[in-house]
């Protein structure tokens, strides 16, 4: 026999996720159904929508595959999560190990940073990767847009790094480590899930990311967030097409997600007792 | 192997003086306890030692060189933690091969060495097994063999058996005292527990608050400590402070006046006290020198046992003599609380400190 007071919060609960069941629900349901009339009513069963996965997409000009845009999509998010891994990590770790002049104005810049949004900076980008010649480039986005996410990334890999125990930092430099040998031996591997974070992290912002890549890269290199919004702009709505796309565009950091979930879930456990 | 010496050694952070002048000079091949309570500075000087801190002021020499500035992977220094920070991700082998590793050694030489310290210690059959799967003991053995695998000149020790159980700590603490001597290594061991310096090490310093209160054998501080903290630290059961003063009285004879009972003081200790008539100072007898008769006798005073504690090879009796507790340890004895005992002290063992500045008196 349940409390009242936990039927309540179930309520309340229940309540507040509605809108998002109703919505995934939604679209599940728009996603395998064969057509949809008067715009939000579905009719038939099928997975006629999921016809982008073997056939190019019939829309404009271009005949494009969408594994070709999705190979894109991947390549940039992981560049951009792989960006933000690997200075964060590096920062991180001087935040955390290091002293130097400084430091404290630049832990607060950080958090500065990360409030600042960083979209509101789309010109000034824009020149910026003119100039470095990286624009309407892959390459180019990815780097764009990790940097937006860096201040924070830094900020939880210093986390990370901070919950390595001193005693076996002094150990590997008792043992003959140099800096480089402390960061890349001991405290990398003892942070395996901390990386994992920082990566997905970046990934997955870079993955739901539109304005940049709407912006920075040229209309015939689409990414699945540009894709979607080209099937948007044309006259008729192709509800079911665009339901079933984005749930393939879901699909797929969700199964990251999955796979990932072993090494998140995994915490070093300290080489000795007593802490 | 090598000579250490610390000259004024003083390390701060920022206000606080963690270690403040120390100076020792250590022969070859001496086993070396730094001892002290809590937070008195001795991990910071294990560590400043080592090359992990840098000190504030003074110098380190081994062998009479310098070694201030030299990077801490050239000082050649073996260390075990009180954690024992065993690396958690890799296997035993793995880590007791790690420092060799890092020397750019053949992978033959390196299992060579791996496995013949490991051997030593008595971890050879764990060597694919990593630190989670070992007991407290095990990974206590796995970081000596990791510390000694590169053959170091010295051998530094932060209170390495602190995390073992009783009977344990009571094993280890033979074995590597034992180990030391076989090798021959220069060792500081730092340690709160009095007892495992006293047993193991050749000279113990007792440190407190950064600052060297005595240093000495054993021996040396056990029986004529130099100060209050030396005296009230070493020895357990700890001993018998008592606040007196120091009265000459019409027949020439020095007491030292407690108020609830006066000590007769003779000899050569009457005549060092005879000049420091009218001092304020404690005296300090150990409970082994506390003589207790279930009667009278000469000399003796009165006293009411406040508790008895039996701990089998001898007993812990906790006396008021009046409203000030003395605590003695005895063979035999046959009463109960509340019972009325005499109790004298061995007049060649007590000591007198200054109750002001702390240092002995006699």
């Amino acid at each position: 026999m349940r409390s009242p007071r936990a039927v309540f919060s179930y309520l309340i609960l229940s309540a507040l996720s509605t809108p998002f069941l109703i919505m995934y629900v939604a679209f599940f349901i728009q996603a395998f159904s064969e057509r949809i009339s008067l715009g939000i009513l579905p009719e038939g069963v099928g997975i006629s929508n999921f016809n982008f996965l073997w056939r190019p997409i019939p829309w404009g000009l271009e005949r494009t595959t969408v594994w070709e845009v999705l190979r894109n999509t991947v390549l940039y998010a992981g560049l951009s999560g792989g960006t933000v891994t690997v200075i964060c990590l590096l920062g991180g770790y001087a935040l955390s190990r290091m002293d130097f002049k400084g430091k404290t104005f630049f832990l607060s810049l950080q958090l500065l940073l990360h409030a600042f949004p960083g979209h509101i900076l789309l010109i000034a980008t824009f020149f910026l990767l003119l100039y470095m010649k990286l624009l309407y480039t892959i390459p180019g986005v990815a780097l764009a847009r990790a940097s937006i996410e860096i201040p924070l990334g830094i900020m939880m890999a210093k986390g990370f790094f901070d919950a390595v125990p001193w005693d076996l930092e002094r150990a590997a430099m008792v043992d003959g480590c140099s800096r480089i040998e402390l960061w890349s031996k001991i405290f990398l591997p003892m942070i395996g899930p901390g990386i994992a974070a920082v990566f997905i992290w970046g990934f997955i912002f870079a993955w739901h990311e539109f304005i940049y890549v709407y912006t920075f890269l040229p209309g015939t290199v689409r990414l699945m967030s540009t894709l979607i919004q080209a099937m948007i702009a044309t006259e008729t709505l192709p509800v079911g097409l665009l339901a079933a796309m984005s749930l393939f565009y879901m699909a797929i950091p969700l199964i990251f997600f999955v796979i990932l979930q072993k090494a998140l879930l995994k915490v070093p456990v300290l080489g000795g007792k007593g802490l | 192997m090598v000579k250490l010496r610390l000259e004024n050694l003083c390390k701060y952070f920022g206000n606080v003086k963690a270690v403040d002048d120390i100076s020792l000079s250590l022969s070859d091949g001496e086993f070396f306890a730094l001892l002290g309570p809590s937070g008195c500075g001795k991990s910071t000087v294990l560590l400043t030692i080592a090359g992990i801190y840098r000190p504030t002021s003074g110098r380190i020499y081994f062998d009479d060189k310098v070694v201030n500035d030299l990077p801490i992977r050239d000082r050649n220094v073996g260390m075990v933690f009180q954690s024992y920070a065993l690396y958690p991700h890799m296997k035993v082998f793995d880590n007791v091969a790690f420092p060799l590793r890092l020397k750019k050694m053949s992978s033959e030489d390196i299992r060579k060495k791996v496995e013949r310290i490991t051997e030593f210690v008595g971890v050879a059959d764990l060597l694919s097994r990593k630190p989670a799967e070992l007991s407290g003991g095990q990974q206590q053995r796995v970081a000596l063999a990791r510390a000694l695998v590169k053959e170091p000149s010295l051998f530094l020790l932060d209170e390495p058996l602190s995390n073992l159980d009783a009977k344990l700590r009571v094993t280890m603490r033979a074995e590597l005292k034992k180990l030391q001597k076989d090798l021959g290594i220069t060792t500081i061991y730092v340690s709160h527990d009095q007892v495992e310096a006293m047993t193991m090490a050749d000279r113990v310093g007792v440190i407190d608050r950064g600052r060297f209160m005595q240093v000495g054998s054993a021996d040396d501080l056990y029986n004529e400590p130099e100060n209050l903290f030396v005296a009230g630290f070493i020895g357990s059961p700890p001993m018998n402070l008592i606040d007196c003063s120091v009265t000459v009285d019409e027949q020439e004879r020095v007491l030292l006046d407690a108020g609830d009972f006066k000590l007769d003081v003779t000899g050569a200790t009457a005549d060092l006290l005879r000049k420091e008539s009218s001092a304020e100072v404690v005296l300090g007898v150990r409970p082994e020198d506390v003589k207790i008769q279930p009667s009278r006798f000469p000399g003796s005073m009165r006293a009411e046992i406040y508790v008895i504690e039996p701990l089998g090879r001898e007993t812990l009796v906790d006396l008021r003599a009046g409203n000030i507790p003395i605590r003695a340890l005895t063979r035999m004895l046959n009463a109960k609380m509340k019972d009325e005992v005499w109790v004298d002290f061995d007049p060649e063992r007590i000591h007198v400190f200054d109750r002001r500045t702390g240092k002995v008196v006699v």
